[in-house]
Protein backbone atom coordinates (compact mmCIF):
# COMPACT_ATOMS: atom_id res chain seq x y z
CA UNK A 1 0.00 0.00 0.00
CA UNK A 2 1.42 3.06 -0.49
CA UNK A 3 2.07 5.95 2.14
CA UNK A 4 -0.18 8.35 2.66
CA UNK A 5 1.77 10.92 4.89
CA UNK A 6 -1.02 13.25 6.42
CA UNK A 7 2.20 15.62 7.85
CA UNK A 8 4.88 15.44 6.09
CA UNK A 9 7.60 17.41 6.76
CA UNK A 10 8.87 20.01 4.10
CA UNK A 11 11.62 18.10 2.97
CA UNK A 12 10.41 14.78 1.72
CA UNK A 13 7.83 16.29 0.04
CA UNK A 14 9.87 16.34 -2.82
CA UNK A 15 11.41 13.51 -4.85
CA UNK A 16 8.19 11.08 -3.93
CA UNK A 17 7.02 8.75 -6.54
CA UNK A 18 2.75 9.09 -6.44
CA UNK A 19 -0.05 7.48 -8.47
CA UNK A 20 -2.99 9.51 -9.08
CA UNK A 21 -5.20 10.32 -6.32
CA UNK A 22 -2.32 10.08 -3.18
CA UNK A 23 -2.01 13.02 -0.85
CA UNK A 24 1.45 15.06 -1.20
CA UNK A 25 0.15 17.32 1.72
CA UNK A 26 -2.18 18.74 3.86
CA UNK A 27 0.21 21.63 4.75
CA UNK A 28 -1.56 24.92 3.59
CA UNK A 29 1.82 26.56 3.12
CA UNK A 30 2.55 24.83 -0.39
CA UNK A 31 0.54 25.92 -3.42
CA UNK A 32 -0.46 23.46 -6.74
CA UNK A 33 1.30 23.23 -9.09
CA UNK A 34 0.92 21.06 -12.27
CA UNK A 35 -0.11 17.29 -12.20
CA UNK A 36 -1.81 18.25 -9.05
CA UNK A 37 -5.48 19.01 -7.37
CA UNK A 38 -6.61 20.56 -4.39
CA UNK A 39 -9.37 19.48 -1.69
CA UNK A 40 -9.48 21.49 0.87
CA UNK A 41 -6.35 22.12 2.53
CA UNK A 42 -5.03 18.73 1.03
CA UNK A 43 -2.93 18.43 -2.34
CA UNK A 44 -3.48 15.19 -4.05
CA UNK A 45 -1.57 14.15 -7.09
CA UNK A 46 -3.47 13.47 -10.27
CA UNK A 47 -0.36 12.03 -12.43
CA UNK A 48 1.56 8.99 -12.09
CA UNK A 49 5.06 10.31 -11.61
CA UNK A 50 7.41 12.16 -9.54
CA UNK A 51 7.27 15.07 -7.11
CA UNK A 52 9.08 18.23 -7.18
CA UNK A 53 8.85 21.19 -4.77
CA UNK A 54 9.97 24.57 -5.99
CA UNK A 55 9.95 27.12 -2.86
CA UNK A 56 6.51 26.69 -2.10
CA UNK A 57 5.20 25.67 -5.11
CA UNK A 58 4.54 21.60 -5.43
CA UNK A 59 4.33 19.97 -8.62
CA UNK A 60 4.31 16.55 -9.85
CA UNK A 61 5.80 15.49 -13.11
CA UNK A 62 4.70 12.41 -14.91
CA UNK A 63 7.37 10.44 -17.53
CA UNK A 64 4.97 11.40 -20.50
CA UNK A 65 3.24 14.41 -20.94
CA UNK A 66 1.62 15.85 -23.79
CA UNK A 67 3.33 19.59 -25.11
CA UNK A 68 2.00 22.37 -23.22
CA UNK A 69 2.62 25.58 -25.16
CA UNK A 70 4.56 28.57 -23.81
CA UNK A 71 4.00 32.15 -25.91
CA UNK A 72 7.65 32.43 -27.51
CA UNK A 73 7.95 28.33 -27.84
CA UNK A 74 9.34 27.03 -31.57
CA UNK A 75 7.71 24.26 -32.75
CA UNK A 76 7.21 22.23 -35.48
CA UNK A 77 3.79 21.36 -36.95
CA UNK A 78 1.70 19.40 -39.58
CA UNK A 79 -1.27 21.19 -41.22
CA UNK A 80 -4.31 19.36 -40.54
CA UNK A 81 -7.28 21.24 -41.90
CA UNK A 82 -7.55 23.92 -43.98
CA UNK A 83 -10.14 26.24 -42.64
CA UNK A 84 -11.69 29.70 -42.75
CA UNK A 85 -8.88 32.28 -42.78
CA UNK A 86 -7.04 29.68 -40.97
CA UNK A 87 -5.03 26.25 -40.74
CA UNK A 88 -5.34 23.77 -37.92
CA UNK A 89 -1.86 22.62 -36.92
CA UNK A 90 -1.28 19.66 -35.46
CA UNK A 91 1.10 20.21 -32.21
CA UNK A 92 1.19 17.50 -30.34
CA UNK A 93 -0.74 19.57 -27.35
CA UNK A 94 -4.07 18.48 -26.07
CA UNK A 95 -5.78 20.41 -29.04
CA UNK A 96 -4.67 21.32 -32.46
CA UNK A 97 -2.85 24.84 -33.02
CA UNK A 98 -4.19 28.00 -35.51
CA UNK A 99 -2.30 29.34 -37.94
CA UNK A 100 -4.49 32.59 -38.87
CA UNK A 101 -3.93 33.67 -42.51
CA UNK A 102 -2.84 37.18 -40.78
CA UNK A 103 -0.22 35.44 -39.28
CA UNK A 104 1.58 34.70 -42.60
CA UNK A 105 4.38 35.75 -44.66
CA UNK A 106 3.55 36.34 -48.32
CA UNK A 107 5.57 34.82 -50.82
CA UNK A 108 8.43 37.54 -51.55
CA UNK A 109 8.00 39.26 -48.36
CA UNK A 110 5.41 41.84 -49.69
CA UNK A 111 3.70 43.68 -47.01
CA UNK A 112 -0.02 43.94 -47.54
CA UNK A 113 -3.40 43.17 -45.53
CA UNK A 114 -4.46 39.62 -47.14
CA UNK A 115 -7.16 39.95 -49.53
CA UNK A 116 -9.83 37.58 -50.71
CA UNK A 117 -8.25 36.37 -53.05
CA UNK A 118 -5.32 35.05 -50.86
CA UNK A 119 -7.92 33.34 -48.65
CA UNK A 120 -8.93 31.31 -51.94
CA UNK A 121 -5.57 29.92 -52.45
CA UNK A 122 -4.39 29.32 -49.07
CA UNK A 123 -3.87 25.86 -50.40
CA UNK A 124 -0.89 26.98 -52.44
CA UNK A 125 0.68 28.22 -48.89
CA UNK A 126 -0.03 25.27 -46.78
CA UNK A 127 -1.97 22.15 -48.12
CA UNK A 128 -2.82 19.46 -45.62
CA UNK A 129 0.13 17.50 -44.38
CA UNK A 130 2.38 19.84 -44.58
CA UNK A 131 4.69 20.78 -41.70
CA UNK A 132 5.16 23.90 -40.65
CA UNK A 133 8.12 25.37 -38.81
CA UNK A 134 6.61 28.47 -36.59
CA UNK A 135 6.56 30.54 -33.15
CA UNK A 136 3.60 30.56 -30.76
CA UNK A 137 2.12 34.01 -30.85
CA UNK A 138 -0.01 33.54 -28.32
CA UNK A 139 -3.19 31.37 -26.53
CA UNK A 140 -7.03 31.77 -27.57
CA UNK A 141 -9.76 32.19 -24.67
CA UNK A 142 -9.97 28.40 -25.27
CA UNK A 143 -6.32 27.60 -24.61
CA UNK A 144 -5.47 26.45 -28.29
CA UNK A 145 -2.20 28.21 -29.56
CA UNK A 146 -2.20 30.63 -32.16
CA UNK A 147 1.36 30.50 -34.07
CA UNK A 148 2.70 32.65 -36.67
CA UNK A 149 5.41 32.39 -39.62
CA UNK A 150 6.40 36.00 -39.75
CA UNK A 151 9.94 35.45 -40.32
CA UNK A 152 12.66 34.38 -43.15
CA UNK A 153 13.64 31.62 -40.91
CA UNK A 154 10.09 30.09 -40.35
CA UNK A 155 7.81 28.66 -42.88
CA UNK A 156 6.99 25.52 -44.94
CA UNK A 157 9.64 22.90 -44.04
CA UNK A 158 11.62 20.93 -47.42
CA UNK A 159 14.19 18.45 -48.20
CA UNK A 160 14.10 16.96 -45.42
CA UNK A 161 12.96 14.17 -42.70
CA UNK A 162 10.52 14.42 -39.66
CA UNK A 163 11.02 12.30 -36.19
CA UNK A 164 9.06 13.07 -33.22
CA UNK A 165 10.08 12.27 -29.78
CA UNK A 166 8.91 12.75 -25.98
CA UNK A 167 8.27 16.60 -25.70
CA UNK A 168 10.02 16.61 -22.25
CA UNK A 169 13.58 15.86 -23.89
CA UNK A 170 13.67 18.89 -25.92
CA UNK A 171 14.33 22.11 -23.70
CA UNK A 172 13.40 25.47 -24.22
CA UNK A 173 16.64 27.79 -25.59
CA UNK A 174 18.02 30.27 -27.46
CA UNK A 175 18.18 29.02 -30.53
CA UNK A 176 16.46 26.13 -32.09
CA UNK A 177 17.30 25.97 -35.56
CA UNK A 178 20.66 24.40 -35.76
CA UNK A 179 23.26 23.70 -38.79
CA UNK A 180 25.30 20.80 -37.74
CA UNK A 181 29.05 20.59 -38.59
CA UNK A 182 27.97 17.78 -40.95
CA UNK A 183 26.35 19.89 -43.00
CA UNK A 184 22.53 19.13 -41.39
CA UNK A 185 20.04 21.76 -40.75
CA UNK A 186 18.11 20.25 -37.79
CA UNK A 187 14.65 22.33 -36.18
CA UNK A 188 14.62 21.20 -32.84
CA UNK A 189 10.44 22.20 -32.47
CA UNK A 190 9.81 22.38 -28.26
CA UNK A 191 7.00 20.06 -29.22
CA UNK A 192 8.91 17.18 -30.15
CA UNK A 193 8.55 17.16 -33.61
CA UNK A 194 12.11 17.58 -35.24
CA UNK A 195 12.81 18.45 -38.67
CA UNK A 196 16.33 16.95 -40.35
CA UNK A 197 16.76 18.40 -43.44
CA UNK A 198 19.64 19.40 -46.03
CA UNK A 199 21.56 22.50 -45.80
CA UNK A 200 20.21 25.50 -47.26
CA UNK A 201 21.92 28.73 -46.44
CA UNK A 202 20.30 31.74 -45.25
CA UNK A 203 21.74 33.60 -48.14
CA UNK A 204 19.90 31.30 -50.79
CA UNK A 205 16.87 31.21 -48.71
CA UNK A 206 16.70 34.96 -48.47
CA UNK A 207 17.36 35.03 -52.60
CA UNK A 208 14.16 32.48 -52.96
CA UNK A 209 12.05 34.33 -51.12
CA UNK A 210 9.25 34.11 -53.89
CA UNK A 211 9.72 30.27 -53.75
CA UNK A 212 9.33 29.86 -50.06
CA UNK A 213 6.21 27.80 -50.42
CA UNK A 214 7.18 25.95 -52.86
CA UNK A 215 6.38 22.21 -52.74
CA UNK A 216 9.68 20.55 -54.48
CA UNK A 217 12.68 19.51 -53.07
CA UNK A 218 16.24 20.95 -53.77
CA UNK A 219 18.36 18.15 -55.64
CA UNK A 220 19.79 16.02 -52.44
CA UNK A 221 22.98 14.08 -53.23
CA UNK A 222 23.31 10.78 -52.24
CA UNK A 223 25.74 11.68 -49.09
CA UNK A 224 23.64 14.42 -47.42
CA UNK A 225 20.44 11.46 -47.86
CA UNK A 226 22.68 9.10 -45.73
CA UNK A 227 23.65 12.66 -43.27
CA UNK A 228 20.06 13.28 -43.04
CA UNK A 229 19.49 9.67 -42.32
CA UNK A 230 21.93 9.10 -40.00
CA UNK A 231 21.18 12.17 -37.84
CA UNK A 232 17.46 11.53 -37.63
CA UNK A 233 18.29 8.03 -36.49
CA UNK A 234 20.47 9.84 -34.00
CA UNK A 235 17.44 11.75 -32.53
CA UNK A 236 15.58 8.43 -32.40
CA UNK A 237 18.16 6.80 -30.47
CA UNK A 238 18.32 9.29 -27.53
CA UNK A 239 14.61 9.55 -27.51
CA UNK A 240 14.17 5.62 -27.15
CA UNK A 241 16.64 5.88 -24.62
CA UNK A 242 15.39 9.36 -22.79
CA UNK A 243 18.32 11.50 -23.27
CA UNK A 244 17.89 14.99 -23.84
CA UNK A 245 17.82 16.21 -27.37
CA UNK A 246 20.10 19.52 -27.66
CA UNK A 247 22.44 20.29 -30.45
CA UNK A 248 25.03 19.04 -28.59
CA UNK A 249 23.94 15.61 -27.72
CA UNK A 250 22.64 15.54 -31.44
CA UNK A 251 26.24 16.34 -32.44
CA UNK A 252 27.81 13.87 -29.50
CA UNK A 253 25.34 10.71 -31.17
CA UNK A 254 26.42 11.74 -34.84
CA UNK A 255 30.25 11.33 -33.74
CA UNK A 256 29.65 8.54 -31.79
CA UNK A 257 27.67 6.74 -34.20
CA UNK A 258 30.51 7.30 -37.29
CA UNK A 259 31.78 3.86 -36.48
CA UNK A 260 28.41 2.29 -37.56
CA UNK A 261 26.25 2.05 -41.03
CA UNK A 262 23.45 4.49 -40.26
CA UNK A 263 21.05 2.05 -41.51
CA UNK A 264 21.92 -0.15 -38.04
CA UNK A 265 21.87 2.89 -35.47
CA UNK A 266 18.83 1.47 -33.98
CA UNK A 267 19.43 -2.21 -33.49
CA UNK A 268 19.15 -2.65 -29.68
CA UNK A 269 23.06 -3.00 -28.73
CA UNK A 270 24.45 -0.30 -30.86
CA UNK A 271 21.83 2.11 -29.80
CA UNK A 272 22.50 1.44 -26.18
CA UNK A 273 26.40 1.43 -27.08
CA UNK A 274 26.36 4.62 -28.59
CA UNK A 275 23.33 6.53 -25.65
CA UNK A 276 26.21 5.39 -23.22
CA UNK A 277 28.94 6.86 -24.45
CA UNK A 278 26.87 10.10 -25.22
CA UNK A 279 25.90 10.05 -21.76
CA UNK A 280 29.27 9.56 -20.78
CA UNK A 281 30.47 12.54 -22.76
CA UNK A 282 27.73 15.02 -21.79
CA UNK A 283 28.50 13.75 -18.51
CA UNK A 284 32.62 15.19 -18.59
CA UNK A 285 31.21 18.27 -20.22
CA UNK A 286 28.80 19.32 -17.36
CA UNK A 287 31.90 18.45 -14.84
CA UNK B 1 -63.72 -5.00 -27.21
CA UNK B 2 -60.24 -5.03 -28.44
CA UNK B 3 -58.69 -7.26 -26.23
CA UNK B 4 -61.02 -9.91 -27.70
CA UNK B 5 -59.93 -9.60 -31.78
CA UNK B 6 -57.18 -11.87 -31.48
CA UNK B 7 -54.75 -10.93 -34.58
CA UNK B 8 -53.28 -14.44 -36.15
CA UNK B 9 -51.02 -13.37 -37.96
CA UNK B 10 -48.42 -12.75 -35.11
CA UNK B 11 -47.39 -15.52 -32.44
CA UNK B 12 -49.17 -14.05 -29.17
CA UNK B 13 -47.89 -14.26 -26.05
CA UNK B 14 -50.18 -15.12 -22.93
CA UNK B 15 -52.38 -13.11 -21.77
CA UNK B 16 -51.40 -12.86 -18.40
CA UNK B 17 -47.49 -12.45 -17.08
CA UNK B 18 -46.05 -14.25 -14.36
CA UNK B 19 -43.01 -13.66 -12.20
CA UNK B 20 -40.16 -15.50 -13.55
CA UNK B 21 -39.19 -18.91 -11.56
CA UNK B 22 -35.69 -18.09 -9.51
CA UNK B 23 -33.77 -20.75 -8.61
CA UNK B 24 -33.88 -21.75 -4.99
CA UNK B 25 -31.34 -19.20 -3.11
CA UNK B 26 -30.37 -19.92 0.00
CA UNK B 27 -29.52 -23.27 2.17
CA UNK B 28 -31.94 -25.50 -0.54
CA UNK B 29 -30.03 -25.07 -3.29
CA UNK B 30 -26.59 -27.32 -3.48
CA UNK B 31 -23.35 -25.01 -2.38
CA UNK B 32 -20.94 -25.64 -5.25
CA UNK B 33 -18.49 -24.21 -3.13
CA UNK B 34 -19.21 -26.78 -0.16
CA UNK B 35 -15.22 -28.30 -1.05
CA UNK B 36 -13.34 -25.03 -1.80
CA UNK B 37 -12.53 -23.71 -5.28
CA UNK B 38 -11.26 -25.15 -8.00
CA UNK B 39 -8.26 -23.54 -8.01
CA UNK B 40 -7.97 -23.82 -3.84
CA UNK B 41 -8.65 -19.81 -3.49
CA UNK B 42 -10.15 -18.68 -0.49
CA UNK B 43 -14.08 -17.44 -1.47
CA UNK B 44 -12.65 -13.61 -1.45
CA UNK B 45 -9.31 -13.95 -2.84
CA UNK B 46 -8.95 -12.23 -6.23
CA UNK B 47 -6.67 -14.17 -8.89
CA UNK B 48 -3.20 -13.12 -9.13
CA UNK B 49 -2.51 -9.97 -11.45
CA UNK B 50 0.62 -9.03 -13.63
CA UNK B 51 0.55 -5.48 -15.09
CA UNK B 52 2.88 -4.25 -17.55
CA UNK B 53 2.60 -0.28 -19.00
CA UNK B 54 4.00 0.49 -22.55
CA UNK B 55 4.10 -2.80 -24.21
CA UNK B 56 2.69 -1.75 -27.01
CA UNK B 57 4.73 1.78 -27.34
CA UNK B 58 7.99 1.08 -26.33
CA UNK B 59 8.91 -1.73 -29.16
CA UNK B 60 11.68 -0.96 -30.63
CA UNK B 61 11.51 -0.75 -33.71
CA UNK B 62 14.26 -2.77 -35.87
CA UNK B 63 13.20 -1.37 -39.45
CA UNK B 64 10.23 1.24 -39.47
CA UNK B 65 10.25 4.53 -38.34
CA UNK B 66 8.15 4.22 -35.11
CA UNK B 67 7.34 7.51 -34.18
CA UNK B 68 5.90 8.36 -30.74
CA UNK B 69 3.20 10.53 -32.16
CA UNK B 70 1.69 7.60 -34.29
CA UNK B 71 1.23 5.68 -31.45
CA UNK B 72 -0.22 5.52 -28.59
CA UNK B 73 -0.26 8.07 -25.37
CA UNK B 74 -0.39 4.98 -23.08
CA UNK B 75 -0.74 1.32 -23.05
CA UNK B 76 -0.84 -1.52 -20.71
CA UNK B 77 -1.45 -5.27 -20.35
CA UNK B 78 -3.62 -6.82 -17.59
CA UNK B 79 -3.67 -10.41 -16.35
CA UNK B 80 -5.73 -11.83 -14.00
CA UNK B 81 -5.56 -15.55 -13.73
CA UNK B 82 -6.65 -16.63 -17.01
CA UNK B 83 -7.97 -13.42 -18.06
CA UNK B 84 -5.90 -11.25 -20.67
CA UNK B 85 -6.31 -7.57 -21.44
CA UNK B 86 -4.59 -5.29 -23.57
CA UNK B 87 -5.56 -1.60 -23.58
CA UNK B 88 -3.97 1.65 -25.87
CA UNK B 89 -5.20 5.03 -25.18
CA UNK B 90 -5.02 8.11 -27.06
CA UNK B 91 -4.52 11.65 -26.39
CA UNK B 92 -5.75 13.89 -25.33
CA UNK B 93 -6.11 15.07 -28.60
CA UNK B 94 -8.51 17.20 -30.71
CA UNK B 95 -11.80 15.97 -30.57
CA UNK B 96 -14.31 15.84 -33.55
CA UNK B 97 -17.26 17.07 -30.98
CA UNK B 98 -15.43 19.45 -29.65
CA UNK B 99 -16.87 20.54 -25.65
CA UNK B 100 -15.93 23.77 -25.03
CA UNK B 101 -16.50 22.99 -21.46
CA UNK B 102 -14.69 19.41 -20.75
CA UNK B 103 -13.09 16.69 -21.97
CA UNK B 104 -14.78 13.67 -23.57
CA UNK B 105 -13.86 9.85 -22.67
CA UNK B 106 -14.84 7.76 -25.56
CA UNK B 107 -13.65 3.36 -24.78
CA UNK B 108 -14.05 0.78 -27.30
CA UNK B 109 -14.29 -2.74 -25.91
CA UNK B 110 -13.66 -5.83 -28.36
CA UNK B 111 -13.20 -9.20 -27.44
CA UNK B 112 -10.64 -10.96 -29.86
CA UNK B 113 -12.69 -13.87 -32.18
CA UNK B 114 -10.66 -16.15 -30.17
CA UNK B 115 -11.43 -14.77 -26.36
CA UNK B 116 -13.89 -17.13 -25.59
CA UNK B 117 -13.17 -20.61 -25.16
CA UNK B 118 -16.67 -21.89 -25.36
CA UNK B 119 -17.73 -20.19 -29.16
CA UNK B 120 -15.84 -18.38 -31.34
CA UNK B 121 -16.84 -14.69 -31.79
CA UNK B 122 -17.60 -13.00 -34.91
CA UNK B 123 -15.15 -9.96 -35.58
CA UNK B 124 -18.49 -7.65 -36.22
CA UNK B 125 -18.54 -5.77 -32.68
CA UNK B 126 -21.99 -7.42 -31.14
CA UNK B 127 -24.47 -5.75 -29.03
CA UNK B 128 -22.92 -7.18 -26.11
CA UNK B 129 -19.09 -5.24 -26.56
CA UNK B 130 -20.93 -1.88 -27.34
CA UNK B 131 -22.95 -2.23 -23.79
CA UNK B 132 -19.59 -3.05 -22.20
CA UNK B 133 -17.87 -0.17 -24.02
CA UNK B 134 -20.51 1.73 -22.25
CA UNK B 135 -20.25 0.30 -18.71
CA UNK B 136 -16.27 1.06 -19.02
CA UNK B 137 -17.44 4.67 -20.19
CA UNK B 138 -19.57 5.47 -16.91
CA UNK B 139 -16.80 3.49 -14.81
CA UNK B 140 -13.88 5.23 -15.33
CA UNK B 141 -14.35 8.67 -16.69
CA UNK B 142 -15.60 9.91 -13.25
CA UNK B 143 -12.19 9.23 -12.09
CA UNK B 144 -9.99 11.45 -15.22
CA UNK B 145 -10.02 15.35 -14.51
CA UNK B 146 -12.11 16.21 -17.94
CA UNK B 147 -12.27 19.91 -17.25
CA UNK B 148 -8.58 20.10 -17.62
CA UNK B 149 -8.76 19.04 -21.01
CA UNK B 150 -11.51 21.40 -22.92
CA UNK B 151 -11.75 20.08 -26.84
CA UNK B 152 -10.02 17.58 -26.57
CA UNK B 153 -10.66 13.89 -26.39
CA UNK B 154 -9.55 10.60 -24.86
CA UNK B 155 -9.78 7.27 -26.52
CA UNK B 156 -9.69 3.91 -25.29
CA UNK B 157 -9.22 0.81 -26.98
CA UNK B 158 -9.69 -2.12 -24.81
CA UNK B 159 -9.38 -5.50 -26.50
CA UNK B 160 -9.79 -9.01 -24.39
CA UNK B 161 -7.17 -11.59 -25.74
CA UNK B 162 -8.83 -14.04 -23.69
CA UNK B 163 -11.75 -13.86 -21.21
CA UNK B 164 -12.78 -15.82 -18.42
CA UNK B 165 -16.04 -15.28 -16.61
CA UNK B 166 -17.86 -12.01 -17.90
CA UNK B 167 -17.83 -9.60 -14.97
CA UNK B 168 -14.68 -10.46 -13.98
CA UNK B 169 -13.16 -9.99 -17.55
CA UNK B 170 -15.58 -5.98 -17.35
CA UNK B 171 -13.35 -5.28 -13.94
CA UNK B 172 -10.35 -6.58 -15.18
CA UNK B 173 -10.82 -4.05 -18.25
CA UNK B 174 -11.40 -1.51 -15.72
CA UNK B 175 -8.23 -2.01 -13.97
CA UNK B 176 -6.24 -2.31 -16.59
CA UNK B 177 -7.85 1.03 -18.45
CA UNK B 178 -6.35 2.60 -15.37
CA UNK B 179 -3.01 1.42 -15.50
CA UNK B 180 -2.98 2.45 -19.26
CA UNK B 181 -4.13 6.15 -17.89
CA UNK B 182 -1.71 6.66 -15.84
CA UNK B 183 0.95 5.73 -18.32
CA UNK B 184 -0.09 8.19 -20.52
CA UNK B 185 0.09 11.02 -18.19
CA UNK B 186 -3.54 12.09 -17.88
CA UNK B 187 -4.88 13.93 -15.28
CA UNK B 188 -6.77 11.89 -12.72
CA UNK B 189 -8.55 12.30 -9.13
CA UNK B 190 -8.10 8.66 -8.57
CA UNK B 191 -7.15 5.18 -10.35
CA UNK B 192 -10.71 3.46 -10.12
CA UNK B 193 -10.03 -0.37 -9.23
CA UNK B 194 -12.94 -3.30 -10.04
CA UNK B 195 -13.50 -6.16 -8.81
CA UNK B 196 -16.72 -8.86 -9.36
CA UNK B 197 -18.39 -11.58 -7.07
CA UNK B 198 -20.88 -13.62 -7.37
CA UNK B 199 -23.38 -15.28 -5.21
CA UNK B 200 -23.24 -18.63 -4.52
CA UNK B 201 -25.60 -20.59 -2.59
CA UNK B 202 -25.87 -18.23 0.35
CA UNK B 203 -21.88 -16.73 -0.29
CA UNK B 204 -20.39 -14.34 -1.65
CA UNK B 205 -17.23 -15.76 -4.09
CA UNK B 206 -14.99 -13.01 -5.28
CA UNK B 207 -13.74 -13.62 -9.03
CA UNK B 208 -15.55 -15.98 -10.59
CA UNK B 209 -14.15 -17.98 -13.15
CA UNK B 210 -16.35 -18.79 -15.94
CA UNK B 211 -17.55 -22.26 -14.60
CA UNK B 212 -17.85 -20.31 -11.27
CA UNK B 213 -20.30 -17.81 -13.03
CA UNK B 214 -22.16 -20.10 -14.27
CA UNK B 215 -22.62 -22.08 -11.03
CA UNK B 216 -23.40 -18.77 -9.34
CA UNK B 217 -27.06 -17.26 -9.05
CA UNK B 218 -26.15 -13.31 -9.17
CA UNK B 219 -23.33 -10.87 -10.13
CA UNK B 220 -22.41 -8.15 -9.10
CA UNK B 221 -19.11 -6.24 -10.21
CA UNK B 222 -17.91 -2.87 -8.30
CA UNK B 223 -15.79 0.02 -9.55
CA UNK B 224 -14.12 1.90 -6.55
CA UNK B 225 -11.72 4.59 -6.72
CA UNK B 226 -10.29 3.91 -2.81
CA UNK B 227 -8.49 7.07 -2.45
CA UNK B 228 -11.73 9.16 -2.57
CA UNK B 229 -13.33 6.40 -1.36
CA UNK B 230 -16.31 6.30 -3.98
CA UNK B 231 -18.03 4.10 -6.02
CA UNK B 232 -17.85 5.25 -9.88
CA UNK B 233 -20.09 1.31 -10.83
CA UNK B 234 -22.13 -0.81 -9.55
CA UNK B 235 -23.66 -3.57 -12.34
CA UNK B 236 -25.68 -6.61 -10.59
CA UNK B 237 -27.07 -9.56 -12.09
CA UNK B 238 -29.73 -11.45 -10.96
CA UNK B 239 -31.68 -11.44 -6.95
CA UNK B 240 -30.25 -10.59 -4.03
CA UNK B 241 -31.94 -9.52 -0.43
CA UNK B 242 -30.90 -6.05 1.02
CA UNK B 243 -28.60 -7.50 3.48
CA UNK B 244 -26.51 -9.78 0.58
CA UNK B 245 -26.25 -6.40 -1.61
CA UNK B 246 -24.70 -4.49 1.64
CA UNK B 247 -22.83 -7.33 2.79
CA UNK B 248 -21.47 -7.87 -1.21
CA UNK B 249 -20.84 -4.22 -1.42
CA UNK B 250 -18.37 -4.06 1.69
CA UNK B 251 -16.38 -7.09 0.48
CA UNK B 252 -16.18 -5.83 -2.97
CA UNK B 253 -14.93 -2.61 -2.30
CA UNK B 254 -12.43 -4.07 0.05
CA UNK B 255 -10.97 -6.18 -2.13
CA UNK B 256 -10.63 -3.24 -4.93
CA UNK B 257 -8.76 -1.76 -2.35
CA UNK B 258 -6.53 -4.66 -2.30
CA UNK B 259 -5.97 -4.44 -6.53
CA UNK B 260 -5.82 -0.71 -6.26
CA UNK B 261 -2.96 -1.19 -4.24
CA UNK B 262 -1.17 -3.76 -6.51
CA UNK B 263 -2.15 -1.43 -9.40
CA UNK B 264 -0.22 1.36 -7.48
CA UNK B 265 2.67 -0.63 -6.37
CA UNK B 266 3.35 -1.24 -9.97
CA UNK B 267 2.89 2.11 -11.50
CA UNK B 268 5.52 3.40 -8.41
CA UNK B 269 7.84 0.38 -9.47
CA UNK B 270 7.65 0.94 -12.71
CA UNK B 271 8.78 4.95 -12.31
CA UNK B 272 11.94 4.26 -10.41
Amino acid sequence: MMDIDTEPVAADVAARIVTPGSAITSDPAFMRGHGTFGEGATIYSSVAGVVERINKLVSVRSLKQRYSGEIGDIIVGRITEVAAKRWRVDVNSRQDGVLLLSSINLPGGIQRRKSESDELQMRSFFAEGDLVFAEVQSYFADGALSLHTRSIQYGKLRNGTFVAVFPQLVPRSRTHFHTLPCGVDIVLGVNGYIWVSKHVSAAKVEANAEHIYSDRNEPISDAEREAIARVANCVQLLNRLYVKITETSVIFAYEESLGHAAKDLLSQDVAAELAHSVMARLKQQAS
Amino acid sequence: MATNIIDRRRINGPQRSVEPLYAQSGAAAADPFARGRADERALDQVRPIFIKTGPLAAQPAEHEALSSASAASGTAFYEQGKIRISCAVYGPRQGRRSNARAGSFDCDFRYAPFACSWKRRSHVRGADEKEISLILEHAVAPAIRLEAYPKACIDAFVTVIESDGKAATIAAAINCISAALADAGIEMYDSVAACSMGLAGARWVADCAQPEEDAALCSMLIAYMPGADEITYILQHGKTTPEQTDQAVQTCTDMCARVYAVICRYLQSSLE
